[in-house]
């Protein structure tokens, strides 16, 4: 993880490598991190002269250097994000007998984590997210919140855990008044209200929507606002059912990015656990992924060697199965399987991925794309 | 202005969350532009006195179409209110929520819903203010004090010119009584006859007794009437006949028996209060009556003394007077000061010999075999000429009604629960959603009729005794309701949500209800109680029981339990929402 400083850094680079739009959403992510209401003010006069100057980027890094150098200064300080804020042990949910059962499932969920929710359709993923935002009773198990706040009541629980379900719910009025009535509920002072919401409304790109409704909205921002929604609450736990549904490629990176860099904050991480069926993607950004099948989990994490050491490759080609076996079949091919158009390899320990795209190569296939499957739960999908 | 209103949000916004969201300061500030619109009409509404002439003038805000007015603009702030108030709902998002903050959304609520279905008050309170500043005390006095000089003149109905309507000098004749039914005249006494009328007087003997006791017939039978002082009731009886001819100046029709009191207000001593029993009678039931002998008596002691004066001058300037008010009044007629003291100037025992119409007449009166003395009496006495007294009359007391009837009294009951209601229904919407709500109607018309068959099914099994129909169908109702109660707040763990929601929503709408049950159960079983001891010992007593004891104010105790009760059980509210489901 980068400390602040490299963060600043970061900023600069993209600036530099004229990376201008990556590279101001992580300079907001700086100045969000510093919860100083004055660096926000000058983020969002920065953002309004943005969006009025759309094509002058060199006077926009001086004017963003500038802010940089202030941000230099906060003494800011890194939460730890050891332990887990929650934990569930054994946790199952039934349907009725011989009907859908969930679990058991044993999880620690910690802050600055991502956890992709994977697996096919009606597996449990949504029943999951469920359980985790208190929204669904579980049969069994043991489920525990340890937040840095604790909640008085189950009700003040239910608002710390926050759940954001495939289908957000329609709102009214503009965005902005549904923004700030956020933060007033939540007691945020008056003076403050504007500020902060402005800000978020920067750093999900929603300036130029601040005043739209709902219906004006498209799919994207609607999710980009639930997000800028969510973030205001300050969760400790976000919870999100398949974020990723209805919205394009580009959307879905952008989401997924933002997603990512709201988790890493450096003073305000959040543990965040989202489902989708964008397999390489969500990935991508996790931490750990959950596969779910048939109720049952597997976890897999990313930063840890997995017991599994088996070459798995997907080759998506037009050529026959048999070509396919003659040409792999030297390279210790133990297994290959036909999947929906695209074939899946498994090769023994010792074949390496080079030397299956090096074969590959030397006899010219025509092949649309390869992928090492190996360490992704998409093997589970093709198995 | 929209600059001003979007700060005004705003400013709302960033510190009343609450408030913004229950758009409180924009309805009320609509309805108080609504209530000054129809505190206008109400002030423009009685400048034509001729609206005074028909009776309750009061209550003219549901004989004009006001009241259609009055509900077509509330219903419409309701639902524009609702539109924009149903935009927002922290609740619903889980955003923190105290319980205080909880209740006062329900208080708005409340507030919005009663100030904008009350147009009523604003409008009785412009006609009131109309009423009290055009037709000041004063003036009222001095005009109806002018009136009931005067309508000793009126001479409408002969009736109220014979002997029997006679009560000045009050010595003699209020402790007679006059006989004026055919059949009780003892035609060998003294009497006075008028046309086929004939009058005798009596005095009167008294038996008293307590009025904690049962009348007794075999003591009491054959009174006149009685008055009630206290506890001690007074029965009055006939004694004998006695001849008066010496304080009658003529037997016949004379302005001076005129007693009759053209305006009074209603107010009376209780003392004053007759119970006439012709129950040795066939033609008349018993019944009440409220004797205004005081005012009839000045009424008829101030004719006399005018009449003795038997000034020209000042009789005919109080007929003037009279008809100068009636013009005001706009009072119909066709009278001048000279032409109307024409026909009653009769020297010496001014008998009336002339008779003044109500109305203009528009078919001449004809003579018939058929008639009675009275009718052909009439038919040769009325003259052409009319005015319309009665109509100034109903004015005087249109003006005193709306004068004296406070803005606010117990009717305030019906909008204070109109509104409480209302409130209730939204508030559940709000917290638990169209569907539970819609199933808690639905669980609420099934429980109904299950209680209503269960009653059926009981009355027909025990042969239809009320008393054990009651008290079964109050206390199941009463297991029933209790168990509802109970649900959200000790089980709401183990029984799914949305059944608790229904009874969250069932104890919300039901809870006075189930207080006025319990007042009920206790008011069934003190009535029992009561009956048993009558069964008993045969003597009556004093049966009343708690509904008795708290009379209108039992509604005003259950509106503040209402609030105190929803206030601590916003907790509950809020437990029921952090449920999980499944």
């Amino acid at each position: 993880m980068l400390d602040f400083k490299e963060r600043l850094q970061d900023v600069r680079s993209f600036f530099e490598n004229d990376d201008v739009v990556l590279g101001y959403r992580k300079f907001m992510d700086c100045a969000i991190d510093t919860q100083d209401l004055k660096i926000y003010d000058k983020v969002i006069t920065l953002t309004d002269w943005k969006e009025k100057h759309p094509t002058e980027t060199t006077e926009l890094y001086k004017k963003v250097s500038e802010i940089l150098e202030d941000l230099e200064n906060f003494p800011i300080t890194t939460y730890n994000a050891e332990a887990p804020i929650a934990k569930a042990k054994n946790i199952i949910k039934s349907y009725g007998n011989n009907r859908f059962s969930l679990g058991p499932i044993t999880l620690e969920i910690k802050k600055r984590q991502v956890y992709g929710l994977v697996g096919e359709n009606g597996n449990g993923k949504t029943t999951l997210l469920r359980v985790l935002a208190n929204e669904l009773n579980y049969t069994e198990g043991e489920l525990h919140y340890n937040f840095d706040k604790p909640h008085k009541n189950s009700f003040d629980l239910r608002s710390k855990l926050v759940y954001i379900p495939q289908r957000t719910q329609r709102w009214y009025g503009s965005l902005k008044d549904n923004l700030k009535f956020v933060l007033s509920n939540y007691g945020v002072p008056p003076q403050e209200n504007e500020t902060r919401v402005l800000m978020m409304i920067a750093r999900f790109g929603l300036w130029n929507y601040k005043h739209l409704k709902w219906d004006e909205l498209s799919s994207g921002y609607k999710m980009r606002f639930e997000l800028a929604r969510t973030l205001l609450r300050q969760p400790e736990l976000l919870l999100l059912d398949e974020p990723l549904a209805n919205l394009d490629v580009l959307a879905q990176q952008v989401i997924l990015e933002d997603l990512k860099a709201i988790c890493n904050s450096l003073n305000n991480p959040i543990a965040l656990i989202l489902s989708s069926q964008q397999l390489y993607e969500v990935e991508k950004i996790s931490d750990k992924v959950i596969y779910l099948k048939n109720g049952k989990y597997k976890e897999k994490d990313h930063t840890a060697e997995t017991e599994e050491e088996q070459l798995i490759v997907e080759i998506d080609c037009d050529s026959k199965r048999e070509d396919l076996l003659a040409i792999l079949n030297p390279i210790a091919l133990e297994k290959l399987i036909y999947n929906g158009g695209i074939y899946v390899g498994y090769f023994s320990k010792s074949t390496t991925f080079s030397s299956v795209l090096e074969t590959l190569g030397t006899h010219k296939l025509p092949i649309t794309y390869v992928r090492n499957i190996s360490k992704s739960t998409r093997r589970f999908f093709v198995s | 202005m929209k600059t001003y209103i979007r700060n005004i949000n705003q400013y709302l916004l960033e510190r009343y969350p609450t408030i913004w969201n229950t758009k409180i300061v924009w309805i009320l500030a609509i309805s108080l532009i609504i209530h000054i619109i129809f505190f206008l009409f109400g002030l423009v509404t009685l400048t034509n006195p001729e609206l005074l002439h028909d009776r309750g003038a009061k209550d003219i805000f549901f004989d004009n179409g006001s009241i259609f007015l009055s509900v077509i603009l509330s219903i419409l702030i309701l639902v524009f209110w609702v539109i924009n108030m149903f935009k927002n709902n922290a609740f619903k998002n889980f955003y923190p929520i105290s319980r205080f903050k909880l209740f006062s959304q329900f208080i708005h609520f409340f507030v919005i819903i009663f100030c904008s279905t009350t147009f009523y008050y604003s409008y009785n309170l412009g006609l009131k203010t109309y009423i009290s500043g055009n037709y000041s005390d004063a003036r009222f006095t001095k005009e109806t004090t002018i009136a009931n000089k005067a309508a000793v003149f009126l001479s409408h109905d002969i009736q109220d010119y014979t002997v029997n309507k006679r009560k000045y000098p009050a010595n003699i004749f209020s402790s007679l009584y006059c006989e004026n039914r055919g059949d009780f005249i003892d035609i060998q006494a003294p009497h006075f006859t008028f046309l086929d009328f004939n009058y005798q007087f009596y005095t009167l003997k008294t038996k008293t007794q307590s009025s904690e006791k049962a009348y007794e017939p075999m003591l009491l039978a054959g009174y006149i009437y009685k008055k009630t002082n206290d506890t001690i009731v007074t029965y009055f009886y006939k004694d004998s006949v006695i001849n008066i001819s010496e304080h009658f100046k003529t037997t016949q029709p004379s302005y001076y028996n005129y007693s009759d009191v053209f305006f009074g207000t209603d107010e009376y001593d209780i003392t004053d209060l007759k119970e006439f029993n012709y129950d040795s009678n066939l033609y008349y039931e018993d019944y009440q009556d409220i004797n205004k002998t005081e005012a009839q008596l000045q009424i008829n002691k101030t004719a006399h003394q005018l009449l003795d004066k038997n000034n020209t001058e000042e009789l005919k300037q109080l007929l003037a007077d009279f008809l100068e008010i009636s013009d005001i009044y706009k009072v119909k007629h066709n009278l001048t000061a000279e032409k109307w003291f024409k026909e009653i100037y009769h020297p010496g025992n001014f008998e009336v010999s002339s008779l003044i119409e109500q109305d203009y007449r528009v078919y001449s009166r004809v003579e018939h075999s058929e008639q009675s003395e009275l009718q052909k009496y009439n038919n040769s006495h009325f003259t052409d000429y009319y005015i319309s007294s009665d109509n100034l009359k109903n004015a005087f007391e249109n003006i005193n009604e709306i004068k004296n009837t406070p803005i606010i009294s117990h009717e305030i009951n019906i909008f204070l629960w109109l509104s409480f209601i209302i409130a209730l229904i939204l508030f559940c919407f709000r917290i638990t959603g169209l569907k539970p709500l819609l199933f808690t109607i639905i669980t609420t018309g099934v429980l109904s009729i299950f209680i209503s068959l269960l009653g059926v099914l009981f009355s027909f099994a025990v042969g239809g005794s009320g008393n054990s129909v009651a008290f079964l169908l109050s206390y199941f109702t009463f297991i029933l309701a209790t168990t509802i109660l109970l649900i959200p707040l000790k089980f709401s763990k183990t029984i799914k949500k949305s059944i608790v929601a229904i009874c969250v929503n069932l104890s919300i709408l039901g809870f006075v209800p189930y207080l006025l049950l319990i007042i009920g159960i206790i008011s069934l079983h003190q009535q029992a109680y009561c009956d048993d001891i009558y069964n008993i010992t045969n003597t009556y007593k004093d049966c009343s029981t708690l509904f008795d004891s708290f009379g209108i104010y039992l509604s005003y105790i259950l509106f503040v339990l209402g609030f105190v009760f929803l206030y601590f059980y916003t907790a509950i509210i809020k437990k029921w929402k952090a449920l999980a489901e499944g």
